[in-house]
């Protein structure tokens, strides 16, 4: 498999462990002083990534000219063999939950989540309409439950707080 | 305190119900998640940890550790039935219990290796209390520069979870340290990289991170395939439990296992792989059928079964006797001790002997419920294997967010832990690890923290504080286990590339 994206990652942790030197060079000492101080381990970190991202690059440019077609065997996880592989499909799932947790207040709980979970269902193919539908519901209401009055976790509801309130459902 | 009175202590407890009832839940959800390919311990952890900070600290390591014995037995059934191994020391299971699937013996395969997981576990127990207790006594001649002693074996964890390219580990135990140091100083308790954000001025949540890093990032990875688990399940029907004469010579091979397991799962970083591959060879050397191997041996399935499932008790020892997580699991189920109050380190089971009786008690309960139930709950797991693969996927992120946001009710901590598990994708899908990264949250601000507060306690100098002698010792015999590690560590890639290539897995 040629796997030239290893070169973009690799490179990108090279310039976050710059970044992370340069930022760690502005760290206030404070007043006491130790043989180590506060920024070191920042420092170490940093060139740990800089020199390994450099590293990786290297060795990968090594293995790519000496390999037949310039292809250089993938070191990460593999997908399992036999099912095609969708990289968009992950992405938009991450997409999906950031919404979710970008609704998670303005929304509330249980609007946001029945939300998330039929997109992300429809993402990863599931086209039975109402049995998606009956899932979120399903999961969002039992969650809610354990979570909310089970557990005693607060879990925003957005426009139903006063509804709620009116229950004695919510306290504050 | 003496040997006896941790298993006591341990039986004690399976006297209170509550521990009982949370110890059948772990069990249960540890089987049925077990048997889901893919999910190992670390990702069943990361699913429940929220519903263990609602409970109080015996029950919640009692049922954490249920959940580790309940997978152990529950990941048999796809590395068997499917030939897919749910986790790289289920490869040998695949190799040989496959194979006797293939030939129409499916109830031998599944027989053996429920034997040899709970024999395995069960005996493991007794050896863990065994070594935990020498260790519990050590701790109180601890100070800081022996803690930094303890924190150096730590890294060796990191070291030997750095997946095939050292440098790439490296890199990421890097990451996941520099991560883990962002907030306050603990010297001078100036802030550190906080980027002028007021909500990581007191640093990030551990355990946000550490379930984005292990948990999400591996669901965001299941995410990019779309089929069903039975799509890859052969038949199972009319598998019936062996009798004792076709379980006999797999029973040497299984003390091999336990014993083996044990020890190699105490090792920083070692775990569940190392311990299946030494004890699979270990088995092999010393059978009278040695050419079986590999081609449908009981033995074989035994001896990996064995030591997977002894090596769950071994991680425990560095775990609750030093404090030091060794595994991603291991990293989790601290991590839902620190939310209860409790600081890692050699004094933490000490001082609070009852989360040693706890795991005890968790796992001595859960092999016992898994001995009377465990070949009745075949069905269930077969039926876990039939369950829609893309809504357990959603689902299980679901859950894993609502239990991040309910560590703190904080909303930053969800986009800490979706931050954190796109990152730990990228690491899976490039061949950098997680788990070092994950651990490396969790150890790096400590191993920080020990070495400049000892070298402030030790007037500053180095030589003061490297020549104390249980530091001394404890440094030179982590660099004696890192060399050994090393060396063992490029001996097993060789043996599992081989033994890939040879069975084309």
């Amino acid at each position: 498999m040629d796997r030239r994206i290893d070169f973009a990652v690799a490179a990108c942790f090279s310039l976050l462990g710059v970044f992370m030197i340069l930022a760690a060079s502005g760290i206030k000492s404070g007043m006491m002083r130790d043989p180590i101080g506060p920024r070191v381990a920042f420092y170490v970190c940093g060139a740990v990534l800089a020199l390994g991202g450099v590293a990786v690059i290297v060795g990968h440019l090594r293995r790519w000219s000496g390999q037949k077609d310039h292809i250089v065997p993938s070191e990460g996880g593999d997908d399992e063999a036999g099912f095609p592989a969708s990289a968009k499909r992950a992405w938009a799932l991450i997409l999906a939950v950031l919404g979710l947790a970008a609704l998670w207040n303005p929304l509330g709980f249980l609007i946001a989540m029945p939300l998330f979970l039929v997109t992300a269902l429809w993402i990863m193919g599931e086209r039975k309409v109402w049995s998606v539908i009956m899932i979120a519901l399903l999961f969002t209401g039992i969650v809610y439950l354990i979570f909310a009055h089970v557990l005693g976790v607060r879990i925003p509801v957005g426009p139903f707080t006063p509804l709620f309130r009116s229950l004695g459902w919510i306290i504050l | 305190m003496d040997f006896l009175t941790p298993l006591l202590g341990g039986v004690a407890l399976l006297g209170d119900p509550v521990v009982w009832l949370a110890v059948l839940a772990g069990t249960l959800f540890g089987v049925v998640a077990g048997a889901m390919p893919g999910i190992g311990t670390t990702l069943a952890y990361g699913l429940v940890l929220p519903f263990t900070f609602v409970m109080s600290p015996i029950v919640g390591v009692a049922f954490l550790l249920s959940i580790s014995v309940g997978v152990g037995y529950g990941n048999s059934i796809p590395a068997i039935l499917m030939g897919v191994p749910g986790n790289p020391a289920a490869i040998l299971t695949v190799i040989d219990g496959h194979r006797l699937h293939k030939e129409g013996k499916s109830g031998l395969a599944l027989g053996v290796s429920f034997v040899a997981a709970l024999g395995g576990q069960l005996v493991s127990i007794l050896l863990f209390v065994l070594l935990v207790v020498p260790l519990m006594g050590a701790a109180y001649h601890f100070s800081f520069p022996e803690i930094f002693g303890l924190y150096c074996f730590g890294f060796i964890a990191l070291i030997s979870l750095a997946a095939d390219n050292m440098v790439k580990g490296l890199m990421s135990a890097a990451l996941g340290i520099s991560i883990g140091l962002i907030g306050l100083d603990p010297i001078n308790m100036v802030t550190r990289l906080d980027m002028g954000v007021r909500e990581i001025r007191s640093g990030l949540d551990d355990v946000a991170l550490v379930i984005g890093i292990l948990a999400l990032s591996e669901l965001f990875r299941s995410a990019r395939q779309v089929f069903q688990w039975q799509d890859k399940s052969g038949e199972t029907a009319g598998s019936k439990f062996p009798k004792w004469a076709e379980l006999k010579p797999a029973v040497p091979s299984i003390v091999t296992g336990t014993v083996v397991g044990t020890f190699v799962g105490a090792i920083p970083g070692a775990g569940a792989t190392p311990a299946a591959m030494i004890s699979y060879q270990t088995a092999q050397m010393l059978s009278k059928e040695p050419e079986k191997f590999g081609k449908g041996s009981v033995e074989g399935i035994g001896a990996n079964e064995a030591a997977q499932n002894a090596s769950n008790s071994g991680e425990l020892i560095p775990t609750l006797g030093l404090g030091i997580p060794v595994s991603g699991s291991m990293v989790l189920l601290l991590a839902a001790l620190t939310v209860q109050g409790f600081v890692p380190g050699p004094l933490m089971v000490k001082n609070t002997p009852e989360l040693l009786f706890a795991a005890i008690a968790g796992l001595m309960a859960s092999t016992i419920f898994l001995m009377l139930t465990g070949w009745g709950m075949a069905a269930l797991m077969l039926k876990a294997v039939r369950l829609n693969r893309q809504v357990v996927i959603v689902l299980a992120i679901a859950m894993t967010l609502v239990g991040v946001y309910s560590i703190n009710t904080k909303v930053f901590d969800v986009f800490v832990a979706i931050g954190a598990g796109g990152v730990g994708y990228f690491m899976l899908r490039y061949g950098y690890s997680p788990a070092a990264a994950a651990l490396g949250v969790f150890i790096g601000k400590e191993f920080e923290r020990s070495l400049r507060i000892g070298l402030n306690m030790n007037d500053n100098s180095f030589v003061t504080f490297l020549s104390r002698p249980i530091t001394a010792i404890i440094l030179l015999v982590a660099f004696g286990v890192l060399a050994w590690g090393v060396m063992k560590r490029l001996q097993m890639q060789r043996r599992i590339a081989a033994l890939a290539a040879e069975n084309g897995h």
